[in-house]
């Protein structure tokens, strides 16, 4: 009898967990988290309706604890996980992701990345049995109101003899607002964006770290973002984001984020209004 | 002098000579020392001050002994190649890995390589590496940075080693799949001693709010997981059964969590316990932590003076185990029964407090001022978090969906530990 109010306890404590978890959840809107993982790219994205994208996953296991922070504890699924382009600092977070999370299907630029740490990687992935999927320009993916347009790679920027410019470039359009995700492609996959497709975006991923051969000023014109957020660590040995882009960036208005000064960056889009979150 | 007695002076005045050769104390100073030790300070007789002497001539010995016979022979050159094997379980931290690499010929000794977090490096592998070799500051290490690597071969390690690394990293990931990044993290250390997945400044809690113990596996941790194990077993497979399944349990969690020092001097002294108590005979602490400490110092005789969770294991057990009652038959306060004994808990942070303080100033320059207190709370729910925790790690071997309830549970445990821990660690001064 000791025990009887502490067992009633914890029982309705269980209850509460059950029920807030089977109910909870499911809110309206697009969160996009520009998730601080250091000196890497990663993004994480919740569409209306709540499927779950997460672009890139930065140099290490940062990621974990960054998506630890926006997904509910019992939370253990991803329905998309995006690769950009097989470099380091955007898919050995992944692989933690991959150990640690159930994932739909990955999607990147089917070009081979080098070396045992790619080979290590696409094991798992095999090893996993996640579906692979294939995109480059032209190709879509849509849920209910939002679509992710795949701007680049093409076939030939796909085999570019410069990795980065091999990138998946994303542009999601959903609940009245333009996010373009560009990876790490420089100016050669700008100036392409510029003469296919109207690029004007609302909010802008700047393109590899904020580097000097990124972020082109016609490019910035086309684009005219209203909000753009670098993706860096601090006092990265590369010198990102460098003072060229940053002016750039400011020539042309844009409210610039930075994981290394502001952390992870959240932005909430509703009905064609954006609100930036920064803890 | 009983057969008792003979074995701890013994082992003491060999240890008295291991730690004079080390701190590298001038051998008739030692020598002189130890009659001095034997005559007025234990007012032994002449003929046992002669064979003590002696005895921690012989340890002073050894230590020079070994050291020479274990001398490393390092690769020489700006950035010279060289061939090893992973012989520890490699740390997989937030930004890469560690990697824990033995020599192979024509070099002895042992180098730390820091690598990228990919591709996955495991127990066993044979490398050959290109890099420069730096030594730590403290220059008890040898570091290599990013150093080119290449896999020339695997499963060289010990087969029970690898196959319980293989376990442990098992119930590290039923941990991880159930709760979340920074609770799992804590759980890990709670259990396996597992650290790598610690942030910087949850480390820096730890120290900072005293409570760093906690997650560096001890006599504590190891007798709570072997009363549970204990207890849990004597009701199914009966007492004598269980006896023997705790006797082959202890060595082989100790192998699996890697065997830091304390964790090894739990092991020896719990064994020591469990066979005393199984034979029915007295147990002595003073000789268990004696024998123990002279059974890992001839093994390496660099512990007592290059190994800080050697320094600070034993001394915060003796401090336990001969300061505590002290304090509690001094002040009549601490005899009374309270609920859940957080009369004792105070009274044994205090005196192991005590103990090691001299230790954490030479080696970290300051103590913590809040660690009574943060102990005082945190340590109450240890046992319980360790308890539940063990369950959710086990039943992720069977259901994952079993294990996310005893998941639930123990999170509650541990987010009031984090929060206790990072309450604690805030400037308070």
């Amino acid at each position: 009898m000791k025990y009887l109010s502490l067992s009633f306890l914890v029982l309705i404590g269980f209850n509460l967990f059950v029920w807030y978890y089977a109910v909870g959840g499911g809110e309206d809107g697009l969160d996009v988290y520009f998730l601080d993982v250091g000196q890497g790219d990663s993004e994480f994205l919740v569409l209306p309706g709540g499927v779950k994208v997460l672009i890139d996953g930065g140099p290490g296991k940062e990621v974990l604890f960054e998506l630890a922070r926006v997904l509910r504890p019992t939370d253990r699924y991803i329905d998309l996980v995006v690769l950009s382009h097989p470099q380091l600092d955007h898919y050995a977070g992944l692989y933690d992701v991959i150990k640690r999370y159930k994932v739909g299907a990955i999607i990147w630029n089917g070009r081979e990345g080098e070396g045992e740490a790619w080979q290590g990687f696409w094991d798992l992935v095999q090893a996993e049995e996640i579906p692979v999927i294939t995109l480059g320009a032209e190709d879509k993916i849509s849920y209910r109101e939002s679509l992710i347009k795949v701007l680049s790679p093409t076939r030939q920027l796909q085999q570019s003899s410069e990795l980065n410019n091999s990138s998946l470039v994303l542009e999601l359009e959903s609940e009245g607002a333009k996010v373009l995700f560009t990876g790490d492609a420089g100016f050669g996959v700008e100036n392409y964006l510029v003469s296919q497709y109207d690029i004007d975006s609302d909010i802008l991923k700047v393109g590899h770290h904020g580097s000097r051969y990124a972020t082109g000023l016609n490019f910035l014109a086309e684009t005219a973002p209203r909000i753009s957020v670098i993706e860096v660590g601090e006092n990265n040995p590369y010198g990102h984001p460098t003072s060229a882009a940053l002016s750039r960036l400011a020539s042309v208005g844009s409210r610039v984020y930075r994981t290394d000064q502001n952390g992870t960056v959240h932005l909430e889009a509703n009905n064609g209004l954006v609100g930036v979150d920064l803890r | 002098m009983p057969l008792y007695n003979l074995a701890f002076y013994s082992a003491l005045f060999f240890i008295l000579g291991i730690g004079a050769a080390s701190f590298g104390i001038n051998f008739w100073l030692a020598i002189l020392l130890a009659i001095l030790l034997a005559w007025a300070g234990l007012s032994l007789r002449l003929k046992f001050i002669f064979i003590f002497s002696l005895i921690s001539f012989f340890g002073f010995f050894y230590f020079h002994f070994y050291s020479v016979l274990n001398q490393e022979i390092l690769p020489a050159g700006e950035e010279p190649s060289f061939r090893g094997v992973v012989f520890r379980a490699p740390k997989q931290t937030l930004t890469g890995q560690e990697v824990d690499l033995k020599l192979e010929n024509p070099y002895r000794g042992e180098v730390r390589l820091y690598l990228e977090p990919l591709p996955r490096i495991n127990y066993g592998e044979a490398f050959e590496v290109r890099g420069k070799i730096e030594k730590s500051p403290s220059g008890s290490l040898n570091l290599v940075f990013e150093p080119e690597v290449r896999v020339i071969d695997q499963n060289q390690g010990n087969l029970i080693k690898s196959s319980l690394f293989k376990l442990k990293e098992k119930l590290v990931s039923n941990i991880n799949s159930v709760l979340s990044q920074e609770k799992a993290a804590l759980l890990s250390g709670l259990l396996f001693g597992e650290r790598s997945e610690f942030t910087n400044e949850f480390e820096e809690a730890l120290q900072k709010s005293g409570t760093t113990h906690i997650v560096a596996l001890s006599g504590y941790n190891i007798a709570i997981i072997g009363t549970t194990l204990a207890g849990v077993l004597a009701g199914i497979i009966g007492r004598r059964k269980a006896f023997y399944f705790s006797v082959a349990t202890i060595p082989a969690f100790v192998l699996m969590t890697g065997a830091q020092s304390s964790a090894v001097r739990a092991g020896i002294m719990g064994l020591i316990l469990l066979l005393a108590q199984n034979q029915s005979r007295i147990y002595s602490f003073r000789n268990a932590i004696a024998l123990t400490a002279l059974a890992m110092l001839l093994l390496n005789p660099g512990l007592l003076r290059f190994d800080l969770g050697f320094q600070l294991s034993f001394a915060a057990t003796i401090g336990i185990v001969y300061l505590y009652p002290r304090f509690k038959n001094w002040i009549r306060f601490f005899q009374k029964n309270g609920r859940l004994n957080w009369r004792t808990t105070f009274l044994q942070t205090l005196s192991a407090q005590l103990a090691v303080s001299p230790i954490l100033l030479t080696s970290f320059g300051y103590i913590s001022g809040t660690a009574l207190a943060a102990n005082l709370f945190v340590l109450e729910a240890i046992p319980l978090t360790m308890f539940f925790g063990f369950i959710t790690a086990a039943l992720g071997l069977i259901s994952d969906s079993l294990s996310l309830i005893s998941g639930w549970l123990t999170g509650l445990f541990l987010s009031y530990e984090i929060f206790i821990i990072k309450f604690f660690s805030l400037n308070w001064l």
